[in-house]
């Protein structure tokens, strides 16, 4: 078969056979649909799980790391504590509310061993060990 | 003047006919239960015209089948969403020509043919397939150098008489720059076949 104009022919009964070959073609998109359907469904499902996932991840790791930084919060305060600040004695049974220096803590520990006579080294260990 | 009227009349009445075919397919497509006959007329009505269109550009015949059986299942896929604003035909080619730009540029035809497919053009040229002489083959394999668009509008024109405005209309371009693109496409072919012969 040859166009009016154009020098290309085209297979024997190309253009009887067309008609049937795009109306199967049709015929298989149609059947493909609802498939095509499922499979938009699932493609949505499998991306909110994603989401889901990476959303109680980010959380559990938000979490963690806010636990960390109290950890460190506390280790810095501690290592930041300067023994020449005042240090608040929680009063008891109606004694009143006092802030006793650092020093003044150490000069109740050296009060204190010497009433109890110790001597140097054991002072030291005292201090130190217990 | 009689002869000029009787052109007329029998242009009135071949467009009478064509958009009371077009109107009668898109009635039994809009019923579901006629729906595929409907659409089966459609494929018989403008089958060898998509065909023809997409094979004057690809050369090739696989390649036209294929952008052949492509524009209908978009056809099929959007007919529902056709709302008779413009003819039936005049949207079915505007289809066509956007799926032929398509394939044109996702195989790289675009200003020469694929050197990896060449044996396909050799075949295409071979007895089995193609019927013209030596000049023929020279002019075909000349407009298979002009880029995609440039190609579309020339074959439009130069095979199936199209007016320039109806181009422009299908190919959503100006009546401008379709001559342009038109009368450019005939100074390469001129100046190409030139050096050929």
């Amino acid at each position: 078969m040859k166009n009016q104009k154009t020098p290309f022919k085209v297979p024997d009964n190309y253009f009887e056979q067309l008609t049937e070959t795009v109306m199967e073609n049709v015929k298989t998109q149609e059947l493909g649909s609802p498939k095509k359907s499922f499979s938009m469904w699932a493609k949505y499902a499998s991306a909110a799980a994603v989401l889901i996932f990476v959303i109680s991840f980010a959380a559990i790791k938000l979490q963690q790391e806010e636990t960390i930084v109290v950890e460190l919060d506390t280790i810095t305060e501690i290592n930041n504590f300067s023994p020449s600040e005042d240090v608040y004695i929680e009063p008891q049974n109606g004694e009143s509310k006092e802030f006793l220096s650092q020093d003044a803590i150490d000069n109740d520990i050296v009060d204190w061993s010497t009433s109890m006579d110790l001597d140097d080294e054991e002072f030291y260990l005292l201090i130190n060990y217990y | 003047m009689d002869l000029q009227r009787k052109i007329l009349s029998i242009e009135q009445k071949k467009l009478s006919e064509e958009n009371n075919s077009d109107s009668i397919i898109l009635q039994n497509i809009k019923a579901e239960h006629t729906k595929m006959f409907g659409f089966r007329m459609l494929v018989d009505t403008y089958k060898e015209q998509i065909y023809w269109q997409a094979r004057r550009n690809f050369v090739v015949h696989e390649d036209a089948d294929d952008v052949t059986q492509n524009v209908f299942i978009k056809i099929w896929k959007n007919i529902d969403k056709f709302r008779g604003d413009a003819k039936l035909a005049s949207w079915i080619y505007r289809i066509t020509a956007n799926e032929i730009i398509n394939f044109v540029n996702n195989k790289n035809y675009a200003h020469s043919f694929p050197t990896d497919e060449i044996e396909k053009l050799d075949e295409a040229f071979s007895l089995e397939y193609f019927s013209g002489d030596e000049v023929e083959k020279v002019f075909q394999k000349t407009l298979l150098n002009l880029p995609p668009r440039q190609r579309l509008v020339f074959t439009m024109r130069y095979y199936d008489e199209t007016p320039f405005d109806q181009i422009a209309e299908q190919l959503e371009l100006s009546t401008g720059a379709v001559k342009a693109s038109y009368h450019h496409a005939a100074e390469k072919i001129k100046k190409w076949i030139g050096k050929e012969f």
